[in-house]
């Protein structure tokens, strides 16, 4: 399997207790969310969130992590980051939008953050109404 | 006698007040929203009320509630921590008249620091300001900003915290951000009232500590580098700061004396100034104790909170000017609860919480394994504060802090804390106001191992069901009890002195 990290190549092989990397083996322990390496250095995943890309934190260290497949499940919805309360909707159903329009305002935090389009499309359907909660993963949009 | 203060805030702020109290004698006295019923600030007073409400304007922004808690709890004082009701002159005005001891400055010097019009007028007396004034209409505007040359920057008059500023480039942009930043104002301070002062293109922003009592004597704690910031927020503190000569100090912090006593301020303050090529700006007078305020306790020894307490008390500095000496270095990273990268906020559950294991640096913190951060407040979770003999030594002891330090659940600035530890801009202290945005994420030693995780994810689901049927409460248990049973002990321990 060929993995893309912070854009370098890493062609993974998987053999049991070991993982061949770019050509060269180690030997591997997984322990929940720890990672033990052959020479004793352990590694946590201290956060994951999957996606394209998936995004983890190892031992405080930040990677976008990409499966270099071809992408054909381009993103029909939008969901909410992050818990908040709706504060704006900025689209409405039919509407054409480019990628990076402004379509949802969520504050959180004391933070307002502008969710934007993630691709250049119509809306199908708005999930939500300004004021509303939402929680972290539920579905704000979907687009044609 | 004063025997109960009531610390009017949420988190860490509240257990940081708590343990000088305590040090004093005082009863530390605590309010709660109902978001915060599970918040650790609870469990460190003697007893603490539940306000209700879950935005700050239910709850910790509430005069009323608060005044009433303070009565039922019988406290004589009130410590007001950082943010929410801090720096309002009319909270400090009803302490007063309710009978309350306000820990902070008098009304009459809150009202002129937070005026920043009229504080930089009258720092202007004493200290360089950078030109500008309050204006009123947009004609006005427009006329100050072509006589002191754009870029300018607009600000509200009761402003705070990097809400309500707008750079200006060129007049074509001066009416919108004109009527969208007085807006803002009245919004966030309500007051419109804004002004105008030129804009420094990539300043450091540095600071001086200072104490004042009532028989205005007023001293310093040195400075704080706090140039590292995002949207106006800082991230990383230092002191001493690396751009700041002996001569410049010197200078710096009789400035910094004579504004605070030109305004008559008392307590615990922080006079800011902008600083580039060699010359500082006054900026404005903090009247609260600052979130950054742990790297001076640590390289003076002296407990900045006490010293507040002791003013409020009318028991007077007892520490002079020449007694202050300061040692070593020492830097905080600010942990927050945050996307590393987008600095987008994400409360959520805490599924481990392992702060590093070493009596050598300090961590103020309320956060436990098994807390769930609620959404309604300000993302900062941990503050990582090292203290060694030079700079280097401290820059090396942060970042193998920052690799030990386990948050899960929800991802953490820590990543951002160690790309900028490793940049060579920081490492040469020689950054400003601009550093993140030219910042590379640091990551790319470790790359295979992330590639080997990520390929080994379907394995590790398996594994989790597999515990996860061994013990249903793996993903909630609050698996660091330890830490939860010893929080005081962890907390002082890292009191050196």
């Amino acid at each position: 399997m060929k993995v893309g990290v912070n854009g370098n190549e890493y062609d993974v092989e998987l053999l049991g207790n070991k993982a061949r990397i770019n050509g060269k083996e180690i030997a591997l322990k997984l322990d929940q969310d720890e990672l033990t390496t052959s020479d004793n250095k352990k590694f946590h995943l201290d956060f994951l969130q999957e996606g394209e890309p998936s995004f983890m934190i190892i031992n405080g260290m930040a990677y976008d992590v990409l499966r270099s497949v071809s992408a054909d499940t381009a993103t029909k919805e939008v969901k909410a980051p992050i818990s908040g309360q709706i504060i704006d909707v900025s689209v409405s159903a039919g509407m054409k939008v480019n990628r990076g329009a402004p379509l949802v305002v969520l504050e959180a935090m004391k933070m307002e953050n502008q969710i934007r389009s993630p691709l250049k499309g119509r809306v199908r359907e708005i999930k939500v109404i300004k004021g509303q909660s939402v929680k972290s993963g539920d579905v704000l949009l979907i687009f044609e | 006698m004063v025997k109960r203060i009531l610390i009017a805030n949420r988190g860490e702020i509240v257990l940081r007040v708590a343990r000088t109290s305590r040090k004093l004698g005082l009863e530390p006295c605590g309010v709660y929203s109902e978001a915060d019923k599970e918040s650790l600030h609870i469990k460190h007073c003697e007893e603490a009320l539940n306000i209700g409400g879950h935005l700050p304007s239910e709850s910790y922004l509430r005069m009323d509630k608060i005044i009433d808690a303070a009565k039922k709890l019988g406290c004589e004082m009130i410590h007001p921590g950082y943010g929410f009701l801090a720096e309002n002159l009319e909270f400090s005005e009803l302490c007063k008249r309710e009978g309350f001891i306000f820990v902070g400055p008098s009304p009459s010097a809150m009202k002129l620091s937070g005026d920043k019009a009229k504080a930089r007028e009258v720092a202007s007396r004493i200290a360089p300001v950078l030109k500008g004034k309050e204006i009123s209409t947009e004609s006005n505007a427009l006329d100050l900003a072509e006589e002191i040359g754009y870029p300018v920057i607009l600000k509200a008059v009761k402003g705070g915290g990097g809400r309500g500023l707008r750079v200006i480039e060129s007049a074509d942009d001066l009416g919108e951000a004109f009527s969208s930043s007085k807006n803002e104002a009245v919004l966030s301070f309500g007051s419109d009232r804004v002004y105008i002062e030129k804009y420094l293109e990539n300043p450091r922003h540095i600071e001086v500590q200072i104490l004042g009592d009532d028989d205005s004597k007023v001293i310093h704690l040195g400075e704080r580098d706090c140039s590292i910031q995002r949207r106006h927020q800082k991230l990383i503190e230092e002191t001493p700061s690396p751009a700041v000569t002996s001569d410049i100090r010197a200078k710096m912090t009789e400035k910094a004396i004579g504004v605070t006593k030109e305004m008559a301020y008392t307590n615990a303050g922080t006079v800011e100034f902008l600083f580039m090529g060699g010359n500082f700006y006054f900026m404005e007078l903090n009247s609260r104790i600052q979130v950054e305020h742990p790297i001076t306790e640590e390289v003076t020894g002296i407990d900045i909170v006490e010293q507040q307490l002791r003013i409020a008390l009318s028991r007077g500095l007892t520490i002079k000017q020449e007694e202050v000496k300061f040692r070593g270095h020492a830097i905080e990273c600010r942990i927050n609860a945050e996307h590393p990268i987008s600095f987008a906020p994400y409360p959520g559950m805490v599924t481990k919480f392992v702060p590093p294991k070493d009596d050598r640096v300090r961590v103020d913190t309320a956060l436990y394994s098994g807390y769930t951060i609620p959404p309604f407040y300000d993302s900062l979770i941990a503050k990582l504060i090292c203290h060694e003999e030079d700079r280097n030594k401290a820059i090396e002891r942060m970042r193998t802090s920052l690799l030990s330090f386990r948050i899960s659940g929800i991802p953490s600035t820590i990543p951002f804390h160690l790309s900028a530890l490793n940049d060579q801009r920081f490492l040469r202290g020689d950054y400003d106001t601009t550093f993140v945005n030219g910042l590379k994420p640091f990551a790319s030693r470790e790359g295979q191992i992330a590639a080997a995780l990520f390929s080994l994810l379907p394995k590790r689901i398996q594994i989790l069901e597999r515990e996860k049927d061994k013990d249903p409460w793996l993903m909630s248990r609050y698996d660091d009890i330890q830490f939860r049973d010893n929080r005081s002990g962890y907390l002082s321990s890292s009191w050196k002195r």
